[in-house]
This record gives structure tokens, sequence and C-alpha cells, in this order.
């Protein structure tokens, strides 16, 4: 399930959102299009919440986050830390990070397992991000590019990576992530992924001008088609055989 | 600028021309445009530096000459990012189908230029002139509209420009010229001479009796922003200036961010302004200057009057 949305013109909405599997964080401002596209698709199975980090509406940038935790700049406000945390369901962590490279969305990408970290990012933040959100941390560039948390996206399904990435790489990349990877672009050419698309297991939302083939890369790297969210992690199920019968 | 003599002191001896020139492709026409970088901000260290380390390449210490070429080109269906990022203040802050209207200007191959420095970088410039009629029908179209019938709403102007969507729409071009803050007035005369041929080449050559009709354009509607001043005690005295916005228009002079804009709005048949919503409009007011929309329209008869005044101008 996908769709398309724009936050004030612009179709950079990863900038301006936060999607994981256990929650979703929208900025402010902008009209309510954009919040009210995330609750009717979201609302009834993972809190939709609308936060600020240090004063910015560039919430998707400055934050990283999967079921498990949710990591924050250090120039967020007391206020906007106490309103996240009690917003996010109790089993998420939510920390505050002292880190010279504070936007963290662009330095981390990561799903529930597995994440990819900026290779100047300090050793105490690396530990926070493995005991937070509970992954395996490596170091990596993509296409050469150090801000891991721009060029790619990846959930436990799937990854998308700049276009640019050589075939040994996304290999490389593949088999530390243990998911399939495909090296696309989304809102009409765009190579920032992380910018233009937020996707869980079960739904993306990608910027108004993303083309028709590109959406359905993202729709079969992603499996999106006939994904259904649940709190049951089903690897292998017996569909093989509900579909033959 | 100040910023470039410096890093020329630190480099060894190359002529500033050579840094910043980019050739010229085997483009289409090319203009050249000379920028004279006037470094009146450098404080007397940095001229001491410039002098000191550079003193034989440098004879003139306080102005540099830059030679860069610009190119004019189709709008290719690549320059779509380019483009929508021309158009992003096309109607300040509203919200509304820039993709489509872009995809609008892309897909008009016959009329319509695109200003980069090279074929593969991002445009500087574009100049284009859609038929009202012709593309009345599409959203971006219909969104254009009604924000001018909105801005538009209590004054004479509006029941013309009401014409011009309704009536007369298939006679009427909206003219779009959008270009980067700082790019040379020497780009106008041929985008413009440009513009007219494209237009004229078409009533001739397009496949059908109908398109070759829509392009016999006799008004160009035209959306610009300019600046006006306001004088320090009206800024100051918040009362009295909305009392003054109320009575009149023009307060005050205006300032036409791209030259040529005030040729046009001399030889127009009606115009009105309002004031900008969104960012643009705090920044500029502490300057003294307020930040406008000035809609006019120009009779197709006064092209080459235009582009006559136009060439006076540049010299």
């Amino acid at each position: 399930m996908h769709l398309g949305v724009q936050f004030e013109n612009s179709n950079e909405i990863g900038v301006f959102s936060k999607l994981t599997n256990a929650y979703c964080l929208v900025a402010i401002g902008g009209s309510e299009n954009f919040y009210s596209t995330f609750e009717a698709e979201l609302g009834d199975v993972i809190p939709v919440v609308k936060a600020s980090i240090a004063g910015t509406r560039v919430i998707g940038r400055m934050c990283v986050g999967n079921k498990n935790g949710l990591l924050l700049p250090q120039a967020t406000t007391d206020q906007e830390l106490l309103h996240i945390r009690n917003c996010l369901p109790d089993s998420v962590v939510v920390q505050r990070v002292d880190e010279r490279l504070s936007a963290l969305g662009n330095c981390i990408a990561c799903n529930d397992y597995v994440s990819l970290i900026h290779t100047d990012l300090d050793r105490e933040t690396e530990e926070l991000v493995a005991d937070v959100l509970g992954v395996e941390v490596f170091r990596q560039t993509i296409a050469g590019n150090i801000l891991v948390g721009s060029y790619c996206q990846f959930t436990n399904r799937g990854g998308l990576v700049h276009p640019h990435t050589s075939i040994e790489d996304l290999d490389e990349l593949s088999s530390l992530l243990q998911v399939p990877l495909v090296a696309g672009t989304v809102n009409r050419g765009s190579e920032v992924i992380g910018a233009g698309l937020v996707v869980n297991d079960w739904t993306a939302f990608c910027g108004l001008d993303t083309t028709a083939t590109e959406l359905s890369v993202i729709e079969s790297v992603f499996k999106l088609r006939d994904a259904q969210p649940s709190n049951i992690v089903n690897e292998m199920r017996a569909s093989l055989i509900d579909t033959m019968s | 600028m100040a910023a470039l003599g410096k890093r020329k002191a630190e480099k060894s001896p190359t002529p500033s021309s050579e840094e910043e020139e980019e050739e010229a492709g085997n483009g289409n026409e090319v203009t050249s445009g000379s920028e004279e970088l006037d470094s009146d901000e450098s404080t007397d260290p940095e001229d001491e530096l410039n002098t000191s380390s550079d003193s034989e390449h440098s004879s003139q210490p306080s102005q540099e000459i830059v030679d860069v070429d610009f190119e004019y080109f189709d709008p290719k269906p690549n320059d779509f990012h380019g483009i929508k990022a021309l158009l992003r203040t096309y109607l300040d802050d509203e919200t509304w189908d820039i993709s489509g209207f872009t995809d609008l200007i892309l897909a008009q191959t016959t009329v319509g230029t695109v200003v980069k420095a090279d074929e593969d970088e991002s445009p500087i410039a574009l100049l284009t002139a859609l038929n009202i009629g012709r593309y009345q029908k599409c959203s971006c179209m219909v969104e254009i509209h009604k924000y001018l019938r909105v801005k538009s709403a209590h004054k004479v102007e509006s029941a013309l420009l009401e014409d011009f969507w309704g009536k007369y729409a298939r006679e009427v071009a909206l003219l779009i010229s959008e270009r980067l803050v700082n790019a040379p007035l020497e780009l106008a005369p041929p985008l413009y001479q440009g513009l007219f041929e494209e237009i004229l080449w078409a009533t001739e050559d397009e496949p059908t009796q109908e398109l070759r009709e829509s392009f016999k354009i006799k008004h160009y509607l035209y959306l610009t922003k300019v600046f006006e001043e306001v004088t320090e005690e009206k800024s100051r005295d918040k009362e009295q200036r909305k009392k003054q916005k109320e009575e009149s228009e023009a307060t005050g002079q205006l300032i036409y961010i791209k030259p040529e804009d005030e040729i046009l709005h001399e030889l127009s048949s009606w115009s009105f302004t309002f004031p900008v919503t969104g960012d643009g409009a705090a920044a500029n007011q502490t300057k003294g200057l307020q930040q406008l929309r000035l809609v006019m329209a120009v009779d197709a008869k006064h092209e080459e009057k235009f582009q006559a005044e136009l060439k006076k101008l540049i010299e």
C-alpha cells in the first residue's frame, strides 16, 4: 500500500516525518492534509504523533528510530522529549543523544534488526544505537556517500538505495542487512531516498512527484503489495498451501 | 564577493577567468555575459593580502571580471526539477499543482526557452507563454485563476481579469518569466526575441489549425515580483501604515527585480498589485521595502516597441 503526499508543496516528506513499525512522527505546520493522510492510513494500528525537534520541523532528518526505540539529538527540548515519550508506546525507549553529528536521521539508517551508521559517528553513539534500538551496527558508505540515512531507506523486508550504488556494494550491503536491496530513485529522479520516502513493513509514503515506475519498484522491493499490519512476525507462512487449495 | 578575492590571493597564480569561465558547448545560441565583481565590502587587510602575494597578477586590486557563457535551450524533461524550483514561489505559499504546471511548460516544445550555463546544469532562467484558452481546463491553470481572482477581489481590474479567463481566453497567453535573482540583464533581449519568434513560427508550423490559432496572441498576462519602498516613519508606525494600505495602492516607488518589467509595466493596458504572503514578506519589511506581486496585461502590438526599449536599457 503506497500513498503520495506533499508537505507545503514540498515532495521531500522524509524530512518532515518518521515512520516505523510501532509509531509515526509528523511535523507540525503545513496544512492538516499531511497529518490526516498519515492518520487515515495508520491511525488505527499505530500512534501518529505531531512533534517538533529543537523547535524545527525537519524531524525526519533529526531523529532515528525503530520499534524498539527512538534517538533524538541533544538539542531536543525537555518539553518535546516529554511529549514524544508520552505519546509513544511504553515499549519504545526514547533517548537523547549527545552527538556532534546531530542530524541523526541523515547519519543513521535502521530497521528492527540492523543499522548502518555514518563512518565518523562517536563510539558512545554507536553503543547507544546498539542498546536503545536493539540492532547490530555497521559503519558503511552508500555509493561513496557517508550520509547513509539520506541515501537509503530499508525495512525488515527490503530496501532502496542511491541509484549509483555499484552491484558489488549492493551485494555487500544486502548480505549485511539480510534484506533484498535495489538501487533506485524517488520523486522523479531524486537520489535522496531518505528525504523522499518513508516506509515500514506494510505502508510506504512518498512525494507526489514519484513516477509510476519508481512506485512499482518501491512496491516490489518492500513487498507492499499484499502487506498487512501484523504484530506477529510471520517469516514463512503456510500461504503456499493456502493459495493452492 | 569578498571571499572570492581572498581565495584568489591564497591560490598559486591562476588567472581568475580560467577558474570561473564555463566553456560553451555546441549550444544553440550563446550569449557572453561579463559580470563585474566589485569588492566594495573588502576591508583594508584583504586588499593588502591581494596586492602583496599576487601583485604581479592583479593590476586591478578592487575589480575582477568573470566571463560566463550562457546558452539557450528548449525546455527538456531533464529540466523538470530546475524549472519547478524557479516556479516555487509563483503563487507564494499557496499549495497548488506546481508539478502539473511544470509538465505543461515542458510539453510545449515549440514555444519556451530555458537559460543554462551548460546543458547538464540547472536552469538559471525561464521564459515561456501558455495560451490560457488552450490550457484552461488543467488543474494548475484553474488554481492560478482562483488565486488571481481572490487577490483581485476588490479591485477595478477584477472584471478585466475575468474576461481574460472567460471570453478572451483564446487570445490571451500567460507570460511566465522566472530567473535567479542575480541573473545578468543581458540575458533578457535574446530571451524575448526568441519567444516572439517562436510564437510567430508556431502560428505557421503547428500541425493543426486549432494550435496555430492558439498562438495568435493578442494579450499577455504577466505575474511578477516587485518591491515597494516603504519610508522609515511609515514602517515604524503600524497604525498609520494600515490606514494608508487601505486608502491607496502604491504608496511608494516601485522597484522592479527584473528591469524589463518596468518597460512592460509602462506599456501595459492595466495592472494591479497585491501584497505577498509567506516567508518573503517578513524578511523584506525591515529593510524599508515591501514585497508585492504585480499583475499586468500587455497588448501584443507593443512587442517591437518593448524590444527596442529593452535594447536601449542594456546599452
